[in-house]
């Protein structure tokens, strides 16, 4: 697959939550009913996400299998914060054909993209992005195989008050 | 990416309500559907990321749904559609969306109420949708520009560049 091509898309409505500290599904705009996932702003919570790397990952031509990694694009809002900013985590777990023994969490360590200035409009969408080198950075990660993704607000360390809200997130192939 | 190429699908149980006259989730004999009735207009939304590198954009989209009948084999059903674009920092959230203006197919059911097929429109306009950017898609039927009276069951939903 060529460099920037989507390879999936991950709805709030797919998460997964944790049992503790989880972020919380909601319904944004009552008119025009938009689920969102809630993280709260002084505690750092998570939601959990599971996917399958398209068998294209890392294809560029018939013969040549040669993945770079991905870009995970987060898409958030905040519920009514206009300045500040927001940090959010990302963290990989594969999962693949004998991995890992999914009784047990085996993440790889996180990569995070810190000091995301908010919108300067509660609504507005904001995107931002941060990327997985192929390999042990994204917990190796193979086409074909089935993952986890673990989102991750980290209200103890950026600045803007009030809920941040998942709106989607897409993965791209670096 | 070149046209007639598929961009994004949805399924039922990936859509949302729009809060007022939806049609509703369903399984008919065990396949979900959203059922869309026949005397009054219902609609039902869609969110998806328009996709990176594989979208032009060309400015024009394709839409497809399959649907199939709960009882009619003969008459026509409308089905329109409407796209909104949130993009980066474009639609706020808390305000209703700026929707394209609604465009729709009129197709003929199938002979057999069972049957799924497909009703396509084209060259509808893409709302400046960048890619990357997330979006939201409205379908609804219109029953007063159809004929068939009974439930219209979606299986699907496909958007192709034109």
């Amino acid at each position: 697959m060529a460099s920037g091509d989507s390879l999936i898309l991950f709805l709030p409505e797919m998460a997964q939550l944790p049992s503790s500290n989880a972020a919380a599904w909601i319904n944004r705009n009552v008119n025009s009913p938009i689920m969102m996932l809630a993280f709260d702003d002084t505690t750092n919570q998570s939601a959990i996400f599971k996917g399958l790397m398209p068998q294209q990952y890392g294809v560029q031509d018939t013969q040549i299998n040669n993945p770079t990694g991905i870009t995970v694009y987060i898409h958030f809002a905040m519920a009514t914060a206009t300045t500040g900013d927001v940090d959010w985590d990302i963290e990989l777990e594969r999962i693949g054909d004998g991995q890992q023994d999914i009784d047990s969490d085996g993440f790889a360590a996180a990569n995070s993209v810190d000091n995301n200035t908010v919108p300067a409009t509660a609504g507005h969408v904001s995107i931002v992005n941060v990327t997985f080198t192929d390999g042990v950075d994204m917990d190796s990660i193979e086409s074909g195989e089935t993952f986890r993704l673990r989102i991750t607000r980290d209200a103890s360390s950026d600045t803007a008050t009030g809920d941040a809200q998942l709106h989607a997130i897409e993965i791209r192939e670096t | 990416m070149a046209a007639g190429k598929l961009l994004i699908d949805f399924h039922p149980y990936q859509g949302h309500p729009s809060s007022t006259a939806d049609a509703w989730h369903a399984a008919v004999n065990k396949h979900p559907v959203m059922v869309y009735p026949g005397n009054a207009d219902a609609s039902f939304r869609f969110r998806g990321i328009m996709p990176g590198n594989q979208y032009g954009p060309t400015g024009v989209l394709e839409f497809k749904v399959h649907y199939s009948m709960a009882t009619d084999t003969s008459g026509t059903i409308e089905w329109e559609f409407q796209i909104a674009r949130i993009g980066d920092e474009i639609l706020d959230l808390d305000v209703n969306p700026s929707w394209t203006s609604a465009q729709g197919v009129v197709d003929t059911v199938p002979a057999t109420a069972g049957h799924v097929t497909v009703a396509s429109l084209d060259n509808h306009g893409f709302n400046n949708i960048q890619p990357g950017d997330s979006f939201i898609l409205n379908v609804e039927r219109d029953v007063s520009d159809g004929t068939a009276v009974g439930d219209a069951y979606l299986h699907w939903v496909e958007i192709f560049e034109s």
